[in-house]
């Protein structure tokens, strides 16, 4: 069956909506993510619920990085700026993990919700910033303390990998 | 894109009864699941799986019972004509996802006495969004293969996709003769992500405009190189 030239031929319409939607992906893609990002004051990240951390995490069959910080923290804020807003470990950590981001509010608010209050005692949580791998039952995989910079983030995400 | 087809390609899914079943299944699964306070489309995963035995089917089995070559005797343009059956596929795919967010969401609320959020829309709403590309994909490899070697293809490029980054991984890491390359060039190993995460993007459990650009925008590309592959393509009655 030899198709004719009406029926080989693409539609105009579809030429141009493809090319629209084409142009507006070059135009996301060109408005500097860290900019986007100062703008609407969120991480590269895509941070999880925590309720909804471990289902997503044996689902995905991933682990679980929570990462816990506070308000008041200011290596917190280096942390999101040199490792959340990175494109290479937000992918990273996009790709490989189901990411949790616990704030503190004890400073604030005197007390923190039930579930944040849970999962902090449940690892020990006492300085900030803290990072925790888990396995999606919850049992700890590794854990840091304090900031030290992008590669000693780098370093720690790939521990859990190559020891698990 | 060709109206009649739509139509009819939506009509064929929602009639269908193994469909409706299925329909009442995810329907009852997301309300127990809402209703016992479940994370939120924690029930996705098992729609994807009718979402790919869906879109899959996009013109798989027109070649093999003959539907294609009937209709392509008729003055049909091709590209219309996969556009209008890739549209069809995923309203019916977002059926899917959306009827059973709506009983999952009404079980929280009714249940749970849990305030309305879009939280709880983005998981469903996202996982249905990925079947932008992934559909696409499937119209891409049906338009060059036999009927369900589309499915083999997206299943084969995808491990691949995936298991390449921490092989790379571990040979940078390692002490292998080819480690002090791949360390001189991080790139490989980024590029790999990227293609990745634009092939298959992965579900996000929040609402993001620009996730959902890329994801459009991929699903376009592929759709039109499928109309491309597609509108040359010789199609004999019995070649599947």
């Amino acid at each position: 069956m030899v198709p004719t030239d009406n029926q080989r031929s693409i539609p105009r319409v579809v030429l141009v909506v493809v090319a629209l939607i084409i142009i507006a992906r070059i135009a996301v893609e060109l408005i500097p993510k860290r900019q986007q990002q100062e703008h609407e004051g969120q991480s590269l990240v895509r941070w999880v619920p925590l309720a909804d951390a471990k289902p997503r995490a044996a689902l995905a069959h991933k682990m679980i990085l929570y990462e816990f910080s506070a308000a008041w923290c200011g290596p917190c804020r280096l942390m999101e700026r040199e490792v959340f807003a990175d494109e290479h470990l937000a992918s990273r950590i996009n790709m490989e993990f189901v990411p949790v981001h616990i704030v503190d509010r004890q400073a604030e608010d005197g007390a923190n919700p039930p579930d944040v209050e849970g999962v902090q005692r449940l690892y020990s949580v006492r300085a900030f910033p803290t990072l925790i791998v888990a396995d999606a039952n919850g049992s700890l995989i590794g854990r840091v303390e304090g900031y030290g910079g992008p590669s000693a983030f780098e370093h720690f995400i790939d521990a859990p990998r190559t020891s698990h | 894109m060709s109206g009649v087809v739509f139509l009819e390609t939506v009509r064929r899914h929602v009639t269908n009864v193994a469909y409706l079943i299925a329909l009442l299944i995810f329907a009852i699964f997301a309300c127990l699941a809402g209703g016992m306070g479940a994370a939120s489309g924690m029930w996705t995963a098992v729609v994807n799986l009718a979402g790919v035995v869906l879109a899959c089917q996009l013109i798989g089995p027109e070649f093999s019972s003959g539907t294609l070559q009937l209709v392509l005797a008729k003055p049909v343009n091709r590209s219309s004509y996969l556009v209008a059956r890739y549209c069809g596929v995923l309203v019916a795919i977002a059926i899917l996802f959306v009827v059973p967010m709506l009983f999952d969401v009404a079980a929280r609320v009714l249940v749970h006495e849990e305030h309305f959020s879009t939280t709880m829309l983005a998981a469903p709403l996202n996982a249905a969004a990925t079947f932008i590309v992934a559909a696409a994909l499937f119209a891409l490899f049906g338009s060059m293969t036999r009927s369900y070697l589309n499915v083999a293809i997206y299943f084969i490029i995808e491990t691949v996709l995936y298991a390449a980054e921490p092989v790379l991984r571990t040979i940078e890491n390692g002490k292998f003769a080819i480690s002090p390359f791949f360390k001189a060039h991080p790139g490989i190993r980024a590029g790999v992500m990227k293609v990745t995460q634009n092939v298959f993007p992965q579900v996000s459990a929040s609402f993001e405009w620009r996730w959902m650009v890329m994801v459009i925008s991929n699903g376009a590309i592929a759709l039109l190189l499928a109309c491309l592959i597609f509108r040359g393509r010789e199609v004999p009655y019995g070649a599947d």
